[in-house]
C-alpha cells in the first residue's frame, strides 16, 4: 500500500505526484526485500516522512528533457536510500535521540545495529542502480557517496574550531550536502539520456540548491522551533559543529558565550550562545547568503527549454529558503 | 598451487593496494593494515577457469574487494569490542565509497551490483542476533562470482581446493561461504 499523504502536503511534491508514487512503491518493494530482522527498523526510518526532495530533483531533471522512465524511478530510489543511510549514520555521530519526531535507530537499538542498517541501505542503493547497466547513473552516486563521507570527516575534524572561515564551511557543506543534490540532478539527466550543457546546468542548479539547503538547515538549528523541526534546536553547537551563523557571529567579535557552549554544552550555555548568535544579526546574513545561492541556482537553469519543469525547479528554490523544517 | 600460478598478479594487486591505502584519509592510511589477499586469490583463481582475462578489470576488482575487506574488518573490531567508535564508522563509510569508486569507471555495472549486494548482506549479518556471525562469507562469495563473470567461465568452478589450502583453513565462515556458493 503506497502512502504518500505526508508527501503531497509539500507544494513541491504535487507536480510529480504520479512519479513520486512510483518511487514510494519501489521503496515499499525494497522494504519487502529487506531481511526480516531489519525490516521494521528500516521501515520506521523510511516512513517517518521527509520531503523526498532529492527524488523530486531526479524526477524533474529527467522530465526536463526526454521524460521519466524506469531508470529515473530507480535513480530517485537510490538517491533517497543513500540520503537515508547518511541520516542514520549522522544520528549515530551526533548521538541524536530523535529525528522528524521519531526515535532514532541508534537511540532505540544501539550504535552497531544502526550502523548496519545504514550500511544495508548504502549497499542496496548501488544494487538498485546497477541493474540498469548504465555507468552514467552510477558515477554521480559514487562520487556523491565519497564526498558525503569526506564531508562528514571534515565536520568532525573541524568540530569546535572557531577559527574556520566561510571557505572552510562551504567546502564542507558542498561535500556533505550539495554533492548529493547535484548527483540527483545528474542522475535524472542521465536517465533521460541528457548530456553536455543541459546536464551540467542541472548539476550546477543542484549544487547551488544543496548549498542553500544546508545553510538554511543550519539557520533552523538555531532559529527553528523544536516541535516543528522534530529535533532539538542548538544541536550543532552541542556537537561543536561550527556553522555559517556561528562563523558570521564571531567574525568581528570574540564570543565567550559560544566558546563556553562548545566546551560545556549544557542547556543554559546553549541558550546563551543561541541568544548571542541571534543578536549578532548573523541569522539574517546567513539567510541572505542562502538566497544568493538560490539565485545562482535559478540562473543555472535559465536556458532550460521545458518551461513547465523550469518553473517547478524555480519554485523548489523558493521552498528551500522559505521553510520551517 | 595458487601461489605459483598467481604470484605476479597478486604482487601487482598488493602494490596497488598499498598505494591506494597510503593515499586514503589518515583515519585509514595510519592503520598499518595488512591483508591476506584471500579475496584476490579467489578472484584470480576463479577467473583463470574462463576464457577471458581482463587484466585491468581484475586488478580494479581485486582492489575493491580488498578495500571492502578493510571496511568489514574495521566493523568487526568495532562490534567485537562492544565499544563504538566514530572514527570506525567514518572510515567504513569512506571505504565503501572508495571500493565502489575503484570499479565504477570500468563500465561493468555487474561488478558494482555484486559488491553492493555483498555490502548489504554483510550488514544484514552484522545486525543479526546470531552470535556465530561470519562477516566475510559474502565477500568470499562475491569474489567467486566476480571471478566467474570476469573470466567468462562456463559452468561451475570448484574453489574448494583453494579454500582448503588457504591460511584461513578451519575458519567458520569458509564452510558457510561454500554453502552459499554451491
Amino acid at each position: 500500500m503506497v502512502k504518500i499523504g505526508k508527501l503531497v502536503n509539500y507544494p513541491i511534491s504535487r507536480p510529480v505526484r504520479v512519479e513520486l508514487t512510483k518511487v514510494e512503491r519501489r521503496l515499499d518493494e525494497f522494504i519487502e526485500d529487506v531481511p526480516a530482522h531489519l525490516r521494521d527498523k528500516i521501515k520506521q526510518i523510511m516512513k517517518a516522512g521527509g520531503k523526498r526532495l532529492r527524488p523530486i530533483l531526479v524526477i524533474l531533471s529527467s522530465a526536463s528533457s526526454g521524460g521519466v522512465n524506469a531508470k529515473t524511478i530507480d535513480g530517485a530510489v537510490a538517491v533517497e536510500l543513500i540520503h537515508l543511510a547518511s541520516l542514520i549514520h549522522d544520528d549515530i555521530l551526533d548521538n541524536a535521540s530523535s529525528r522528524r519526531s521519531v526515535r532514532t535507530l541508534n537511540y532505540t537499538y544501539g550504535h552497531n545495529y544502526a550502523t548496519a542498517c545504514g550500511d544495508y541501505l548504502f549497499g542496496y542503493a548501488f544494487d538498485v542502480l546497477s541493474r540498469h547497466d548504465d555507468s552514467d547513473l552510477l558515477k554521480p552516486l559514487t562520487e556523491a557517496s565519497m564526498a558525503l563521507s569526506i564531508g562528514e570527516i571534515m565536520e568532525r575534524d573541524m568540530a569546535g574550531d572557531l577559527h574556520q572561515n566561510r571557505k572552510d564551511y562551504y567546502e564542507r557543506i558542498d561535500k556533505k550536502t550539495a554533492a548529493l543534490f547535484s548527483a540527483a540532478c545528474k542522475i535524472g539527466a542521465a536517465a533521460s539520456g541528457q548530456n553536455g550543457d543541459g546536464k551540467a546546468n542541472l548539476s550546477s542548479y543542484g549544487h547551488c540548491l544543496g548549498m542553500a539547503f544546508q545553510i538554511y538547515d543550519d539557520v533552523l538549528d538555531i532559529n527553528g522551533e523544536e516541535e516543528i523541526l522534530g529535533k532539538p534546536v542548538g544541536n550543532d553547537i552541542k556537537e561543536g559543529i561550527v556553522t555559517l551563523p556561528v562563523i558570521l557571529a564571531v567574525k568581528d567579535q570574540v564570543s565567550n558565550e559560544i566558546k563556553e557552549a562548545i566546551v560545556d554544552p549544557n542547556d543554559n550555555n546553549i541558550i546563551r550562545a543561541i541568544d548571542f548568535i541571534k543578536e549578532s544579526g548573523s541569522i539574517i546574513d546567513s539567510k541572505e547568503i542562502a538566497k544568493e545561492f538560490i539565485n545562482k541556482a535559478k540562473k543555472s537553469i535559465m536556458n532550460l527549454s521545458n518551461k513547465k519543469i523550469q518553473g517547478e525547479l524555480l519554485s523548489i528554490g523558493d521552498f528551500v529558503i522559505d521553510r520551517y523544517h | 598451487m595458487t601461489k605459483s600460478l598467481f604470484d605476479d598478479q597478486l604482487k601487482t594487486v598488493a602494490d596497488e593496494f598499498s598505494k591506494v591505502l597510503n593515499n586514503m584519509i589518515p583515519l585509514v592510511s595510519d592503520m598499518d593494515y595488512r591483508s591476506d589477499f584471500l579475496l584476490s586469490k579467489i578472484l584470480y583463481f576463479t577467473s583463470n577457469f574462463g576464457k577471458a582475462s581482463p587484466k585491468r578489470s581484475l586488478i580494479k576488482t581485486a582492489l575493491a574487494l580488498e578495500i571492502l575487506k578493510v571496511a568489514i574488518d574495521i566493523g568487526s573490531i568495532s562490534q567485537n569490542e562492544d565499544s563504538f567508535s566514530d572514527d570506525r564508522l567514518l572510515s567504513t563509510d569512506y571505504l565503501f565509497a572508495e571500493a565502489i569508486g575503484q570499479v565504477v569507471g570500468l563500465n561493468k555495472p555487474f561488478i558494482v551490483s555484486i559488491l553492493a549486494k555483498s555490502i548489504a548482506n554483510t550488514a544484514a549479518n552484522r545486525a543479526s542476533d546470531n552470535d556465530d556471525n561470519p562477516y566475510l562469507e559474502h565477500l568470499i562469495v562475491a569474489s567467486y562470482e566476480l571471478g566467474t563473470r570476469l573470466g567468462e567461465c562456463d559452468g561451475e568452478v570448484d574453489i574448494s581446493e583453494l579454500l582448503s589450502v588457504s591460511e584461513l583453513r578451519g575458519k567458520k565462515y569458509i564452510k558457510r561461504s561454500m554453502e552459499l556458493i554451491y
